[in-house]
C-alpha cells in the first residue's frame, strides 16, 4: 500500500484565528480514513486543505509526492463531496457526468454517455438519467455526486459530512454506496458524525480537537479502548445525537 | 370635446410598416448589444481586474447610468461628428441604446453571478474545470437564468426609448407621428395609435419573457 498522501507541520490560519496547528498525518491508498471532532475542530478545514480548496499557511501536504497549492493541483487525483452536493443544478442527472467528461477529459459524447450510464447504474438512479437535480431525493442527490466524483476516477475521495443534510434512511443509501466503493478498494477520507456507519468501513479514525490531531487508530481502538478524556467526553455528545 | 376622426390617419397607414420596422430594429439591434455588453462587463465586474480595467469598466457604467439617455443621443450623433467620427443615425441610435442599456443590465448580470452558489465553483474547480470554463459553463447559465425576467423588462424599456430617436434624422413610430400631427393636426387620434402600437409590442414581449421562463425554469429549485 504505497503513501498517497503526507502531510508534514500543517497549519492553516484565517486572518487571526488558527484553524489547524503542527498538524502531521498521512493516508495510504486502499485506506478508509474517518475523520471526527467536535464542530469547529478544523475537519472541513483540514480536508479543504486537502483538496486544494484552501491554500495553507504552513507546512506542507503532498499528494503522490507533490506539493498542494490549489486545486490545479489535485484535480483528478482527488474527488470531492460536499454535504450540500453542489450539483450543477441546469444540468440533467446525465449531463452531470457527462459534461465534465467531454469538457476535462475530452471524452467522445457516446463513450461518456456509456461512462455516466455505467455509474448511475452503480448508484441506483439511472432511471434519473434524463432529470434535473431538483426532482431528486437528497440522498439521489448525494449518491449523483458521489458518482460525478468517480467518473474523473480520483485516486482518493474526500467526503465532508456527506449526510449531515439528510433524514436517517437517506443518509443509509448514502452510506450503503460508501460501502460499495469501501468493498472495491477506493481510498477515501470521510469527515462524518455517523459512528456506525465508521465502525462498518473505517480502515483508521482520525480524532481531531482544536485543530490538531489528539489521537488516532482503528475504529476499535478509537471507540473501545484509548483512553483519551477529551475523546470520551466527544463520543458521549455523539452517542447521543446518534440516537 | 371635439370629435374624433381617425380616417385622417388612413393616407398614412401605408408609412407605419417602414416607422415600426426602424423601431423595432433600433430596439431589437440595441437589446443584442446591451446583452452582449452586460454579460462581458458584467462578468469582469465580478472578477479582480488590472485598475486600468476596472476604471475603465467602472466609468462606462457610472457614465451610462448618470446621465440621460437622450443627451447620450446628442453626444454620440451631434458630438463625434467634431472629431471626426461621422456615424449613421441608425447606428447612432442602435449603438447609444445598446450602451446604455448594456450598463443596466451589466449590473444586473453582476448580481445575478454573484448570486451563484459558492459551492458551484468549488464543485467544478475539483473536477478540473478552469476559470473560463467555470464562468462559461457553470456560472454563467445559471446567472442568466436569475436574470432572464429583467433582461426581457430593459427590451421593453428599450422599445419604448426608441421615440427619444426621433430627434436623430430617422423616422421612427414618434418622429412619424410628428410628421403626420404636422400635416392633419389631430393629436389626440395620432399619438394614440402610436401608444397602442408600442403598447402591442412591448406587451409580446412581456409574453415572450413569460414563455422563455417557463421554459427555463425546469430545473430552478
Ligand atoms: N473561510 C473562513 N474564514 C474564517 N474562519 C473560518 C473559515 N472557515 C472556517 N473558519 C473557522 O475555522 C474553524 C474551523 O472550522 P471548520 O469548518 O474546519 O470546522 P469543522 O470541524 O468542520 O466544524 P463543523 O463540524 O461545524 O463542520 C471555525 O472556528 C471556523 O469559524
Ligand atoms: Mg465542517
Amino acid at each position: 500500500m504505497g503513501e498517497l498522501i503526507r502531510i508534514s507541520n500543517l497549519s492553516k490560519s484565517f486572518a487571526d484565528t488558527t484553524v489547524l496547528q503542527s498538524l502531521d498525518m498521512q493516508v495510504n491508498s486502499g485506506e478508509i480514513v474517518a475523520i471526527i471532532g467536535s464542530s469547529g475542530s478544523g475537519k472541513s478545514t483540514l480536508v479543504r486543505c486537502i483538496a486544494g480548496l484552501e491554500s495553507v499557511s504552513g507546512g506542507e501536504i503532498l499528494l503522490d509526492g507533490e506539493a498542494v497549492v490549489n486545486t490545479a493541483s489535485t484535480y483528478g487525483k482527488v474527488g470531492m463531496v460536499f454535504q450540500n452536493f453542489n450539483l450543477f443544478p441546469h444540468f440533467t442527472v446525465g449531463e452531470n457526468i457527462i459534461k465534465p467528461l467531454k469538457t476535462i477529459l475530452k471524452m467522445k459524447d457516446d463513450i461518456a454517455t456509456e461512462k455516466a450510464k455505467t455509474l448511475l447504474d452503480k448508484v441506483h438512479i439511472l432511471d434519473k438519467f434524463e432529470q434535473y437535480p431538483n426532482s431528486l431525493s437528497g440522498g439521489q442527490k448525494q449518491r449523483l455526486a458521489i458518482a460525478r466524483a468517480l467518473a474523473m476516477e480520483p485516486e482518493i475521495i474526500i467526503f465532508d459530512e456527506p449526510t449531515s443534510s439528510l433524514d436517517p434512511e437517506l443518509a443509509h443509501e448514502v452510506f450503503e454506496t460508501i460501502s460499495d466503493l469501501a468493498k472495491e478498494g477506493q481510498t477515501m477520507l470521510i469527515v462524518t458524525h455517523q459512528i456506525n456507519a465508521i465502525r462498518r468501513f473505517a480502515t483508521r479514525v482520525v480524532f481531531l480537537n482544536k485543530g490538531k490531531i489528539e489521537v488516532e487508530g482503528t475504529p476499535d481502538y478509537i471507540f473501545n479502548q484509548a483512553d483519551n478524556h477529551i475523546l470520551q467526553q466527544f463520543l458521549k455528545q455523539v452517542d447521543f445525537a446518534d440516537i | 370635446m371635439t370629435n374624433l376622426d381617425f380616417t385622417t390617419l388612413l393616407p398614412y397607414i401605408n408609412l407605419l410598416p417602414a416607422a415600426i420596422a426602424i423601431t423595432l430594429q433600433v430596439g431589437l439591434g440595441g437589446f443584442i448589444l446591451a446583452i452582449v455588453l452586460a454579460i462581458v462587463v458584467g462578468s469582469l465586474r465580478t472578477r479582480k481586474l488590472n485598475w486600468a480595467v476596472h476604471l475603465v469598466l467602472t466609468a462606462y457604467v457610472e457614465f451610462f447610468r448618470g446621465t440621460p439617455l437622450l443627451v447620450q443621443l446628442f453626444v454620440v450623433y451631434y458630438g463625434l461628428p467634431s472629431f471626426g467620427i461621422r456615424i449613421e443615425p441608425m447606428i447612432a441610435a442602435i449603438v447609444t441604446m445598446g450602451l446604455n442599456s448594456g450598463a443596466y443590465l451589466s449590473e444586473v448580470v453582476r448580481a445575478s453571478i454573484l448570486s451563484v452558489d459558492r459551492g458551484q465553483y468549488e464543485a467544478a474547480a475539483m473536477l478540473g474545470y478552469n476559470s473560463m470554463q467555470t464562468i462559461s459553463q457553470i456560472i454563467l447559465p445559471q446567472a442568466l437564468r436569475i436574470a432572464v425576467p429583467t433582461f426581457m423588462n430593459g427590451f421593453s424599456s428599450i422599445i419604448k426609448e426608441t421615440s427619444l430617436i426621433s430627434v436623430l434624422p430617422v423616422i421612427e413610430l414618434t418622429k412619424l407621428g410628428n410628421q403626420i400631427y404636422a400635416k392633419t393636426y389631430h393629436p389626440f387620434e395620432i399619438y394614440i395609435t402610436m401608444a397602442i402600437i408600442y403598447f402591442v409590442m412591448t406587451y409580446s414581449v412581456t409574453f415572450l419573457a413569460k414563455w422563455l421562463e417557463r421554459r427555463l425554469s425546469v430545473w430552478v429549485n
